[in-house]
């Protein structure tokens, strides 16, 4: 039986990593570094990689924004559509697993049509096939939508703040 | 991958709710600093009226009416204490009541996501904003006014 040993830097990407269509879940080890194992008779298993596309790319997204919207009172306490989201990653290689190899990997930050996973050590590059569908894609929908998002929230901020200084100083001249 | 999804839309609840909890646990700090630092109200205020300033100029200019209000607004520091002492002695128990239930549901939301790099800092700073929005609401309550 061959063994892969996968390790990942932890990181806020939301990756899937799958062998031969099966999802692989990572475990934290002692060292904090993510962790999977695989198993199997082949010499060569393929290794997919891919990325959640963006919360506002997902089915039904207007309407999960708009119940966010109003229960984050007008998008005020919503916490920010990450831009890491907007970069989509669908790597797919082999690796040969028939020496038991351990791969250490890592996501460099997203840059349009730069690379995505970086081997952490000679021995992983080895193993790891760099090609050419390791790398970030940008989604420009995502793109479009996140600027609209973020443009209204800071529009709807800038409104409550004049709303609330207009409040306080009402306030004080009534007290005053 | 659907459960990766259900996952972040349940952490974006979590990230909601810690943001009203901690927002609220601010607020009982900054109405214990208006009690207490005379400083720290007028640091307050003139960072609010900045903006306002820079929004109304324009018709500021235009009208002299609006520097004698501003005038009046400015003209004493102790009518200010009184007027932030009142407002936060009347907010701090819903205050703390809104803070504590918005953190510890946002730390429930938290221990059931995994797959999420910052849980562990919001969790921890959401025990700490439990204990600070308590504290704050009695010392608002018990401490008088400078």
């Amino acid at each position: 039986m061959n063994k892969l040993t996968l390790t990942l830097i932890p990181n806020k990407i939301n990756y899937v990593f799958s062998i031969e269509g099966k999802i692989l879940n990572f475990k934290k080890n002692k060292k904090g570094l993510l962790e999977t194992t695989y198993e199997s008779e082949r010499p060569e298993v393929k290794l997919d990689v891919s990325t959640l596309p963006s919360e506002l790319m997902e089915d039904k997204a207007g309407l999960y924004f708009f119940i966010f919207f109003l229960l984050s009172v007008l998008n005020i306490f919503n916490p920010s559509y990450p831009k890491r989201d907007i970069f989509e990653v669908n790597y797919s290689g082999n690796i040969n697993i028939s020496e038991n190899p351990n791969v250490f990997l890592t996501f460099i930050r997203p840059l349009n049509n730069g690379k995505a996973l970086k081997p952490q050590n000679e021995n992983s590059a080895i193993y790891f096939a760099d090609n050419e569908s390791n790398i970030y894609i940008l989604n420009k929908k995502a793109q479009r939508r996140r600027t609209l998002v973020n443009v209204f929230k800071t529009l709807t901020i800038i409104a409550t703040v004049i709303a609330l200084i207009a409040l306080l100083i009402f306030g004080l001249i009534q007290n005053i | 991958m659907k459960e990766l999804i259900l996952h972040r839309r349940i952490n974006r609840v979590g990230g909601l709710l810690f943001n009203i909890g901690i927002t609220a646990a601010s607020l009982l700090v900054i109405g214990l600093l208006s009690f207490v630092f005379i400083v720290g109200i007028w640091l307050l205020v003139v960072l609010l009226l900045i903006l306002f300033i820079f929004i109304t100029l324009f018709s500021a200019l235009l009208n002299p009416e609006f520097m004698a209000i501003f005038d009046s607004i400015i003209e004493g520091p102790s009518n200010l204490v009184s007027f932030f002492a009142s407002l936060f002695r009347q907010a701090a128990i819903p205050l703390c009541v809104v803070s504590c239930l918005f953190l510890i549901s946002s730390i429930i939301f938290f221990f059931t996501t995994p797959h999420n790099s910052t849980k562990t800092a919001k969790i921890i700073i959401s025990f700490i904003g439990i204990v600070v929005s308590v504290l704050f609401t009695i010392l608002i309550l018990v401490i008088k006014p400078a």
